[in-house]
């Protein structure tokens, strides 16, 4: 909807000029200084900014350059012109660089537009209060902040949604997260703001100093994460290599133990665990001799214990390091196992986990083509299941992942695989076997 | 009471009623709300930031510069002495005794390099002293104090510890500052506002201090996997590690380049782990091919290139090569040692024989002689790291780990053992 889209662009343009014109007409000049100083501050952070939380949109983020508009509203609180003022640095954070270089001007007009209307409004809600200290300070802190997230939202998910051709309750769903922030962020800035106002340029120095090495520990972090997460590629690229036959399973057991995780309502935290845990569940194969691992038909009771035997050792030797820990449990058969017998020191969120990567686990292994059976039916795994849940699986996983695939519409197991293997002899229709150790419950 | 080993009750209640009397006497004797700032500035020495290179320094700090240049001399001692005696007692109640010597003395240091700045601001400057001027002397007091006993203190000389600590020194000290200009321009309410970006500060340091942990086990099990595979001796990376890490502390090398040799040590046998069909690669792998393979697979993983030319410039496992970098030499030297000590602590000497026989250039034997200079003074190097390895050792007792591949490993066999699996 790029007509819309424009619209939008031009409204919020006009409608900034418009305001600003009109406050320069009847509240006279803004204060210059602190509108080249805070602005510059403001630019360069919305160009240097660290983001803590992504929005996946691709446009929704939020910085600190709106720390520092909410710092020059309580700075010039007390000026006649103090909206001009606090409109005019709200404009600096639409100067974002990439759109600059990119000559997208609709984008730089919209962003400045937006921005300035969004602090004249936080201006105009902190300067109606006139207490000038103690709790009455915050609430006013607090309703400049709300003022300044409403005006902000109601531009951008308008635009975002159009921009993306998405729906409004898709873009909300994924900016709501950051609306918390409007209030830290928004309240920390005019408290910082107070705080420059009484000790002037010095307080700005001591503040900046520590807010740049908070960043610069920011963007470190950032980095650390992304090497931790490739080397948790490289480690899943290990254990699939163990197994060539049964490529993707990993991820796919990930994905199904988020869409079980995330209908039982777990929290971002927890299906970030859930995730990387799904990640690390096949990590005991690692210890199992690969000419067991790989060995069509059925292994004999004693290759069988020494496969036990090799994955716990696995498992357990991994178990030594802290990170792996908690992933180790929810790896182990003993906790995967609805029905086993869970240790009772065993956190209950984390049992939780093994059976929902045991039920991940079971529905990918059956809905895929191993060496010695081609992929089961889509209907034929969830009879599976449904047939084991409250001896084997937890039957409330089961639920949860039947419901999740049935209302996402989608398919999978015979006829719907996406990674299918060359193997040198053709697997049979039905059957079992030995590849992976998550079919190995099936197998006995 | 969580202590590792039972402090007598005696002990405790002495300490406890000295601590009371102190923070009372400062009540009495000094200004009204004297005995409120000891309990914050004792409470601070609980509270710790997290460096991101391993150790803390505590949040105290803040308070203690701000104590320090707000108030007169004597009732800034007395206030810090109340602090550190009851934040020695608070401690006592969650913490091992041995950090609690660590962590008091320490906060004792900086509360005397604290008042020692301020008394020497005031011998320089005549007239009245500015309060910045009190805070600034105050700050830079708290970290050359708590530097020096952070270092002498735990009785090690790990530079890289003390320089990675500089960032969040540098943080509360300005923390500090602004919290004493704001009390003394504004009141007590607005050092509540200026210390609240401390609660940001030490939120991402917690974070980067997380993640750097995290990551740093990640490599430490991508370490073990060709070690389940029975391409190398179990707990061979975990010793070689350790050795690595007391190389680059003996050698002076930065934070980046101890990372760096620590990773490539851990993962100098990757290569030897097959990433295709592991059936169509039987054939023994030279120590050159399988640190290029290592550095290969690194590098389609996206990690730290650096790391991957380090991998293939040391070709560790071997002795028949020309390092050429000082990061090289240590990553083989370690690796090699502990190749030829692995967990026999007698083995010690004979590995440092031929390990400093086959140095061979400039960057080899600095690594040796290092190598050598540390055995001989650090008795416990070569136990700590067997140690370290042990641990997972056991949870493989009584299984053939070798035949994982096939038996194609050679675990324990002298250089070049390592064979694609």
């Amino acid at each position: 909807m790029p007509h819309k889209r424009r619209a939008l662009e031009t409204s919020a343009g006009i409608a900034a000029a418009t305001v600003v014109t009109a406050l320069a007409v009847t509240s006279g000049a803004p204060s210059w200084v602190v509108v080249v100083s805070f602005g510059a501050m403001v630019m360069l952070a919305e160009n240097f900014d660290v983001l803590i939380h992504r929005a996946g949109m691709g446009g929704a983020s939020l910085t600190p350059g709106f720390m520092l508009t909410m710092a020059s509203i309580a700075v010039v609180r007390d000026d006649s012109a103090a909206v001009l003022t606090a409109a005019l640095v709200g404009a600096w954070e639409g100067l974002y660089l990439p759109q600059i270089r990119q000559r997208d001007f609709g984008a730089i007009i919209f962003n400045c537009g937006q921005f300035a209307l969004s602090s004249c409004a936080a201006a105009i809600v902190f300067t109606s209060f006139t207490a000038t200290g103690g709790w009455m300070l915050v609430v006013a802190a607090i309703a400049a902040a709300i003022a300044y997230g409403l005006v902000n939202v109601s531009f951008v998910l308008p635009f975002v949604a159009w921009k993306h051709n998405e729906r409004f309750g898709v873009v909300w769903a994924d900016m709501y997260r950051s609306v918390p922030n409007y209030l830290s962020w928004g309240l920390l800035g005019l408290l910082i703001g107070l705080v420059c106002k009484e000790l002037g340029p010095l307080a700005i120095v001591l503040l900046a100093i520590p807010m740049g090495i908070g960043r610069w520990t920011f963007s470190s972090f950032n980095r650390v994460k992304e090497a931790h997460d490739k080397s948790v590629q490289l480690f899943i690229r290990l254990i699939e290599a163990k197994d060539p036959y049964t490529a993707g399973h990993t991820e796919r057991v990930a994905q199904y133990s988020l869409y079980i995780g995330e209908e039982l309502g777990l929290n971002a935290n927890r299906l970030e665990h859930l995730r990387q845990s799904a990640l690390m569940h096949d990590v005991g194969k690692l210890a199992v001799p690969s000419r067991l691992l790989n060995k069509p038909g059925k292994l004999t009771p004693e290759e069988w214990d020494v496969v036990k035997r090799h994955n716990t050792a696995g498992i357990d030797i991994l178990a030594n390091i802290d990170f792996m820990r908690t992933m180790a449990v929810v790896a182990s058969d003993e906790h995967g196992r609805y029905d086993g017998s869970s240790r009772t020191d065993t956190p209950a969120d984390l049992v939780l986990e093994a059976h929902i990567v045991a039920v991940a686990d079971a529905f990918d292994a059956m809905t895929s083509t191993r060496a010695y059976r081609k992929a089961l039916a889509q209907e034929v795994a969830y009879e599976e299941l449904r047939k084991n849940a409250g001896s084997q699986f937890n039957p409330v996983c089961v639920d949860a992942l039947i419901k999740v695939i049935d209302e996402r519409g989608e398919r999978y197991g015979a006829g719907f695989e996406v990674n299918v293997h060359q193997f040198a002899t053709p697997p049979p229709e039905a059957g079992v076997g030995s590849a992976g150790l998550g079919d190995l419950e099936l197998a006995q | 009471m969580t202590t590792d080993r039972q402090l007598p009750a005696a002990l405790v209640a002495a300490l406890a009623a000295l601590a009371s009397a102190a923070i009372v006497l400062t009540a009495m004797l000094g200004e009204p709300g004297d005995a409120a700032v000891a309990a914050v500035v004792a409470v601070g020495l609980l509270v710790p930031v997290r460096v991101p290179w391993g150790g803390t320094v505590p949040m105290g700090n803040v308070p203690m510069i701000a104590a320090v240049s707000l108030l007169a001399h004597w009732n800034a001692a007395a206030v810090l002495g109340a602090a550190v005696l009851a934040g020695t007692v608070l401690l006592l109640c969650r913490r091992p005794r041995h950090d609690v010597v660590y962590a008091s003395s320490r906060y004792a240091a900086s509360a005397a390099g604290a008042m020692g700045a301020v008394l020497l601001v005031d011998l320089l400057v005549v007239g009245d002293v500015p309060m910045l001027a009190n805070a600034v002397g105050a700050s830079v007091g708290v970290l050359a104090a708590d530097l020096l006993a952070a270092r002498f203190a735990s009785g090690s000389h790990d530079r890289l510890a003390t320089r990675s600590a500089l960032p969040v020194h540098l943080t509360l000290a300005c923390a500090g500052i602004l919290v004493a200009v704001a009390v003394d321009a504004v009141g007590v309410a607005m050092a509540l506002v200026a210390a609240f970006p401390l609660l940001i500060t030490r939120f991402s340091f917690d974070r980067y201090a997380g993640a750097t942990d995290t990551l740093d086990q990640t490599v430490q099990a991508l370490g073990l996997v060709p070690e389940l595979a029975g391409l190398a001796p179990l707990g061979h990376s975990e010793r070689s590690a350790h050795y690595a890490r007391a190389l680059a502390r003996e050698l002076g090398f930065d934070r980046a380049a101890t990372t760096r040799v620590i990773t490539a040590t851990r993962l100098h046998h990757l290569g030897a782990l097959p990433l295709e069909n592991e059936e169509s690669q039987d054939e023994a792998i030279a120590p050159f091919e399988m640190a290029a393979h290592g550095a290969r697979v690194l590098r389609d993983a996206g990690l730290s290139a650096e790391v991957a030319d380090l991998l293939v410039a040391a070709r560790a496992d071997t002795l028949d090569a020309i390092a050429p970098t000082l990061e090289a030499a240590v990553v083989r030297v370690a690796a090699t040692f502990d190749e030829l000590v692995g967990d026999d602590a007698d083995a010690a000497d004979r590995g440092l024989a031929l390990v400093s026989a086959s140095a061979r250039d400039a960057h080899s034997r600095r690594a040796a002689g290092a190598l050598l200079e540390l055995v001989a003074t650090e008795e416990s190097l070569v136990a700590d790291a067997i140690a370290a390895g042990d641990r997972f050792r056991e949870a493989a007792v009584g299984l053939d780990l070798e035949s994982v591949t096939g038996g194609r490993g050679g675990a324990g066999e002298l250089l070049p053992f390592t064979r694609r699996g």
